[in-house]
C-alpha cells in the first residue's frame, strides 16, 4: 500500500484528502505545517506528497526546497488555492502542480500517474 | 569895362546866400541863384554845368539863353584845365573848345565865354558857363564877385547831396523795414518769398523781380515772381537760371554788365542780381529786371538789395526750420494715430481665442472705417504639410450697390471696431464673397502672388493685376479687382496665412503706407491666429488627457478591484473545497436516497462558485511575460555592470571576445539577464583567488538554423564529476547560501526559450558554460512560429 503524505494547514482541507485518499485506497499520513512535515519525514518515507503553498510559518516553496534536500527523487504535488504560483520559477522545482477545487479527480489522476499507477 | 557897384554886390551875394539857405528845392535854388546872377551881371548868356555821378560828363542843368549844349566830355581841354585850377577860364569865341560848350548861331553878337569851376576844397560840382560880347570884359572885382557865388552855389550843391544821401539813407532804412516787417507777417514760405519779391521790387523800383530756389533747397524747385506779363514774355526764367549760373560762383550781388546782358538776349539794360545762401550753400538767387524811370541799378540799390538777398536767407532758413518741425510734428501725429489705430484693432484681436470669431474681427479690422478701410478682405490659413493656401472667410460688399448700402449704414450708426468688438454674438459673414473665399485653394507652388507671400513672407502690393505677371490667373478670375494687396500673417517666424485686400468699389490706390500698417497688423493678427490654434491644440489634448486619466483611474480601479477579488477568492476557496468535497463524499454515500438531491445542489452550486471563482482569478491575473527583439550581447553588457565591483574586489578580469555582427534573440530582456546574473554569480564563487571570466558570443548555423550562441567560461576548479550531471535540477547546491534553484531556472528559461544550456569542464581548469538561443535572423524558425 502506498503511502502519501497531506501537508496543509486547513483542518477540514486534510480530513477531507485523508478520507477521499483513503478510499482510493492510500495510507494518508497527515501534517499541519511544513516543519510537521519536515519532522515526520525523519520516521516516514511517503511515496509521495501533496502540498499546499501558502502556510502560516513555512511556507509551501520553503518546504519543497528541504524536501528535496533531504530526497530529490521525492514526489511532490504542489496544492494551490491560487494560480499565481504556475510563474514563480521556484515552483518549477515540483514535479506537478494543482491548483485545489471541491472535485479531486485531478489530484488523484495526478497522484496515481506519478505512482506509475496509469493504465 | 563891364563892373558892378559894391552895394549891388553885396546884395546880390545877400540874395544868392539868402536863396542857397532857403528850403526850397535845390533845382529851384540853382535856377534862382542863375537868375540873380544873369540879372545883376551884363552876360549875354549863362548856363550851369552838373558833373555826373560817373564824373565824365557835365549835364546841363538850367540856362539863361539860348544855345548851350545839353551835354559835354569832362575830358574837354579847358574844362578839365578849370576843373583841376579850380579857377576861372576864358576862352575866345575862336578857341576850338567854344563849339563844344556852346552853338554860335544863335546869337552872332557873342564873342567870348567865361568858365567858372563850382568846386569847394574837397570837390568839383560842375561849371558855369557864361557870355559876353566881343568888346566886354570882366573886371577883377567881377571875378571876384563870381568866384564867391561858386563857392556858394558849391555849398549849396554840398548841403543838397547830403540832404539827398540822408533821405536815401532814411528810404533804405525803411525799404529794410519794410521788408522785415512783410517777413514777420506770415510764416508760410510761399507767401513770405511773394511779400519780398514783390517789396524788393517796389522800394527799388524794379519792374519785374524773381525768386528762384533751386533743389538744392530740398524739395522741388520753387519760382516766385512779379509782373507776370513780363516774365512770360522775355523769357526771364532762363536768362535767371543763366545769371544764377554766374553768380553761384562768386556768391555775391551784381549789378550785370550790358555785354553779359547782350549775351543773355536780356529785354532791359538794368539787371540786378543777388544769390540766396543756406547753411554755406547758394541755393537760389533773386533778380531784379528793368527800372521804372529806365535808368540803371546804382551802387546804392545794390547794397539795399544785397541786404534784401541776405534777409530772404535768412527768412527761408527760419521757414525751413519751421517746415521741418511741421513735418516732423505731421509724422509724428501720423504716427500717434497710426499706432492709436493699430492698438485698436490689436486689442480687438486679443478679444478671442475662437478662431472663426477671430478672422472675423481681423478682416472687420481690415474693412472698417477706424480700421485700413479698405473695401473688401480676404483671410488664408497656410498649411505647411501639404503646401495649399485655404481661403478661411471673406468680408466685404458683395457688388457696389451692396458697399454704398453698408457704408452709409456704417455712417448713420457710426459704428465703431470697439462697438463690433464689443458684440457678443457675431454675425458670421454670409456673403458670396465669403463663400468664394471659402472655396479657394492655391498651393504655393506655381504663379500666385498668394504663394509669393508665403515663400518671400512680405507683402505685395500689386497696383495693376493686367500687367502683372506673378498673378495667378485662375485667383483673378475670381477677384475680378483691378489692383490688390497681401500681407503675410506672421507667427514665430512662420507664416501662418494670408491676408489679401482690395478696394474694388471705391478704387482708392493702396499706398505703401496702407501696405506697412497692413503688415504691422497682419503680424499681430499672425500671432493671434497662432495663439488661437495652440489654445484649440492644448484644449484637445487637454481633453485627450482628461480621458487618459479616467481610462487610467478606471484600470487602477479594476486592477485594485482585482486585487481583492483574489485575495478573497483565496480566502473563499479553501472552505469551498471542504464544503464541496465533503458534499461529494456525502453524495457518494447517500447513492439513490432522497436527501442526496440537497447534496447534489450543494455540490453544483459549489461548482458554480468555484468556476466564478476561477474567472475571477483569470481576470486578475499579471499580464505574461513581455517578449522583444534583444542584441545579446548587450544584454550582456548590461549585466556586467551589476559585477564590475564584484569582480575588481575578487580580482578578476574579464575578457570580452563579441563577434562584431549583432545576434537578436526574442526574449524577455530581465528574464535572459537572470540567467547571465546566475552564471556570473557561480563564476565569481568559483574564483574566489582571482582569474579571468572569458564570454565569448558568436553566430552558429546547423541544420535546424541559426543560433547566438555564448560561452562562459571561469578559471576555478571545475565542477566534480559526480554532480556535474546534477548541476541543473532543482535544489541542487554546493553553496553554503543560497536556494539551488539558480542553475535549475536558468535551464528552465533558457529551455522555455528553445534553447539549450551545456557545462563542461576546461582542459586548462575550470568550467565552460555554453548557452545557445534561436536567433532572431532565422526566418525559417519564425515561420514556424517559434514555440518561445
Amino acid at each position: 500500500m502506498k503511502h502519501i503524505m497531506v501537508v496543509d494547514d486547513e483542518e477540514n482541507i486534510r480530513f477531507l484528502y485523508k478520507e477521499e485518499l483513503i478510499d482510493e485506497g492510500y495510507e494518508v499520513i497527515l501534517a499541519s505545517s511544513g516543519n510537521e512535515a519536515l519532522e515526520l519525514l525523519k520516521t516516514n518515507k511517503p511515496d509521495l506528497i501533496t502540498l499546499d503553498i501558502k502556510m502560516p510559518g513555512m511556507d509551501g516553496i520553503e518546504t519543497l526546497r528541504r524536501i528535496k534536500e533531504i530526497d530529490k527523487n521525492m514526489p511532490v504535488i504542489l496544492c494551490t488555492a491560487y494560480g499565481q504560483y504556475k510563474q514563480d520559477f521556484s515552483s518549477w522545482a515540483s514535479d506537478a502542480y494543482v491548483v485545489k477545487s471541491a472535485d479531486l479527480e485531478e489530484l488523484k489522476t495526478k497522484i496515481k500517474s506519478m505512482l506509475g499507477e496509469n493504465k | 569895362m563891364f563892373s558892378i557897384s559894391a552895394k549891388k554886390s553885396l546884395n546880390l551875394l545877400k540874395e544868392i546866400i539868402r536863396i542857397s539857405n532857403s528850403t526850397i528845392r535845390v533845382d529851384d535854388r540853382l535856377d534862382a541863384i542863375l537868375e540873380n546872377i544873369s540879372f545883376s551881371f551884363s552876360f549875354k548868356s549863362i548856363a550851369l554845368y552838373i558833373l555826373d555821378t560817373e564824373k565824365k560828363q557835365i549835364h546841363l542843368k538850367t540856362a539863361k539863353g539860348a544855345g548851350f549844349k545839353n551835354t559835354v566830355n569832362l575830358d574837354e581841354d579847358f574844362i578839365e584845365l578849370c576843373k583841376r585850377n579850380k579857377e576861372n577860364v576864358i576862352f575866345d569865341k575862336t578857341s576850338k573848345d567854344f563849339k563844344f560848350l556852346i552853338s554860335v548861331q544863335e546869337d552872332p553878337a557873342i564873342g567870348k565865354g567865361v568858365l567858372f569851376p563850382i568846386a569847394d576844397d574837397k570837390f568839383y560840382y560842375g561849371i558855369i558857363v557864361a557870355t559876353l560880347n566881343e568888346s566886354e570884359k570882366l573886371g577883377k572885382q567881377s571875378l571876384e564877385l563870381m568866384q564867391a557865388i561858386t563857392h556858394e552855389i558849391a555849398g549849396t550843391m554840398r548841403n543838397a547831396q547830403l540832404y539827398s544821401n540822408a533821405k536815401d539813407t532814411v528810404n533804405e532804412l525803411l525799404v529794410l523795414n519794410d521788408v522785415w516787417n512783410a517777413m514777420s507777417s506770415t510764416l508760410d514760405l510761399d507767401a513770405l518769398l511773394d511779400i519780398t519779391i514783390n517789396k524788393a521790387r517796389s522800394c527799388l523800383k524794379a519792374v519785374c523781380g524773381i525768386i528762384k530756389l533751386y533743389q538744392e533747397y530740398g524739395e522741388e524747385e520753387k519760382i516766385v515772381y512779379c509782373n507776370t506779363e513780363m516774365f512770360e514774355q522775355h523769357k526771364l526764367m532762363e536768362i535767371c537760371d543763366e545769371i544764377h549760373k554766374e553768380i553761384q560762383e562768386t556768391g555775391e550781388t551784381v549789378i550785370l554788365e550790358d555785354g553779359i546782358l547782350e549775351q543773355l538776349n536780356c529785354p532791359t539794360d538794368a539787371v540786378m542780381a543777388a544769390p540766396i545762401i543756406h547753411q554755406g550753400n547758394c541755393i537760389g538767387s533773386v533778380t531784379l529786371f528793368g527800372t521804372e524811370d529806365g535808368s540803371r541799378f546804382e551802387k546804392r540799390e545794390k547794397s539795399i538789395f544785397s541786404t534784401i538777398a541776405s534777409q530772404i536767407s535768412a527768412m527761408i532758413h527760419q521757414a525751413l526750420l519751421i517746415d521741418e518741425a511741421k513735418v516732423i510734428n505731421r509724422e509724428k501725429e501720423l504716427m500717434v494715430r497710426e499706432l492709436t489705430t493699430l492698438f485698436e484693432l490689436n486689442k480687438a484681436v486679443m478679444t478671442t481665442i475662437d478662431l472663426d470669431r477671430l478672422f472675423h474681427i481681423i478682416l472687420t479690422a481690415v474693412t472698417i472705417g477706424d480700421g485700413f478701410g479698405f473695401n473688401r478682405a480676404m483671410l488664408f490659413l497656410y498649411n505647411e504639410n501639404s503646401g495649399l493656401i485655404q481661403g478661411m472667410m471673406g468680408v466685404g460688399p458683395d457688388s457696389a450697390e451692396d458697399a454704398w448700402k453698408v457704408w452709409s449704414e456704417i455712417c448713420e450708426h457710426d459704428k465703431t471696431l470697439k462697438d463690433f468688438v464689443e458684440e457678443k454674438e457675431l454675425e458670421l459673414p454670409q456673403s458670396k464673397l465669403n463663400e468664394m473665399v471659402k472655396r479657394l485653394r492655391v498651393s504655393i507652388e506655381g504663379t500666385s502672388i498668394l504663394g509669393l507671400t508665403v515663400k518671400e513672407k512680405q507683402s505685395f502690393n500689386i497696383k495693376d493685376v493686367s500687367h502683372d505677371p506673378r498673378v495667378n490667373q485662375e485667383l483673378l478670375s475670381q477677384l475680378h479687382c483691378r489692383a490688390f494687396a497681401t500681407a503675410p500673417l506672421m507667427a514665430s517666424g512662420k507664416v501662418v496665412g494670408i491676408i489679401l485686400v482690395d478696394n474694388i468699389y471705391n478704387d482708392r490706390v493702396i499706398t505703401d503706407d496702407d501696405i506697412r500698417l497692413l503688415t504691422i497688423f497682419a503680424n499681430q493678427a499672425g500671432m493671434a491666429i497662432d495663439n488661437s490654434v495652440l489654445y484649440k491644440n492644448l484644449e484637445k489634448t487637454h481633453h485627450q488627457l482628461k480621458e487618459a486619466h479616467n481610462k487610467l483611474v478606471h484600470s487602477e480601479k479594476l486592477a485594485a478591484l482585482g486585487e481583492m477579488a483574489a485575495g478573497v477568492a483565496h480566502e473563499i476557496r479553501n472552505p469551498l473545497v471542504s464544503i464541496g468535497g465533503f458534499a461529494r463524499r456525502l453524495s457518494r454515500k447517500l447513492e439513490d436516497r432522497e436527501e442526496s438531491h440537497y447534496v447534489n445542489i450543494i455540490c453544483k452550486e459549489v461548482e458554480r462558485l468555484e468556476i466564478i471563482l476561477n474567472d475571477i482569478l483569470v481576470f486578475s491575473r499579471e499580464e505574461p511575460l513581455a517578449l522583444g527583439t534583444h542584441d545579446i550581447n548587450s544584454i550582456i553588457d548590461d549585466t556586467l555592470q551589476f559585477f564590475i565591483n564584484d569582480f575588481n574586489k575578487s580580482n578578476i578580469t574579464v575578457d570580452k571576445e563579441f563577434e562584431e555582427e549583432v545576434e537578436l534573440v526574442e526574449v524577455n530582456f530581465h528574464q535572459l539577464k537572470q540567467v547571465f546574473i546566475n552564471l556570473f554569480s557561480n563564476a565569481k564563487h568559483a574564483m574566489e583567488g582571482g582569474g579571468t571570466l572569458k564570454i565569448k558570443s558568436f553566430r552558429t548555423d546547423i541544420e535546424a538554423g541559426a543560433f547566438a550562441t555564448v560561452e562562459i567560461s571561469d578559471t576555478g576548479s571545475g565542477i566534480p564529476y559526480n554532480i556535474i550531471t546534477n548541476i541543473f535540477n532543482p535544489f541542487f547546491t554546493t553553496k553554503d547560501t543560497g536556494t539551488g534553484l539558480g542553475l535549475a531556472i536558468t535551464h528552465k528559461i533558457i529551455s522555455n526559450y528553445g534553447g539549450d544550456i551545456e557545462v563542461f569542464n576546461n582542459d586548462e581548469g575550470g568550467a565552460t558554460f555554453v548557452i545557445t538561443l534561436p536567433s532572431k535572423k532565422m526566418e525559417q524558425y519564425n515561420k514556424e512560429g517559434g514555440t518561445l
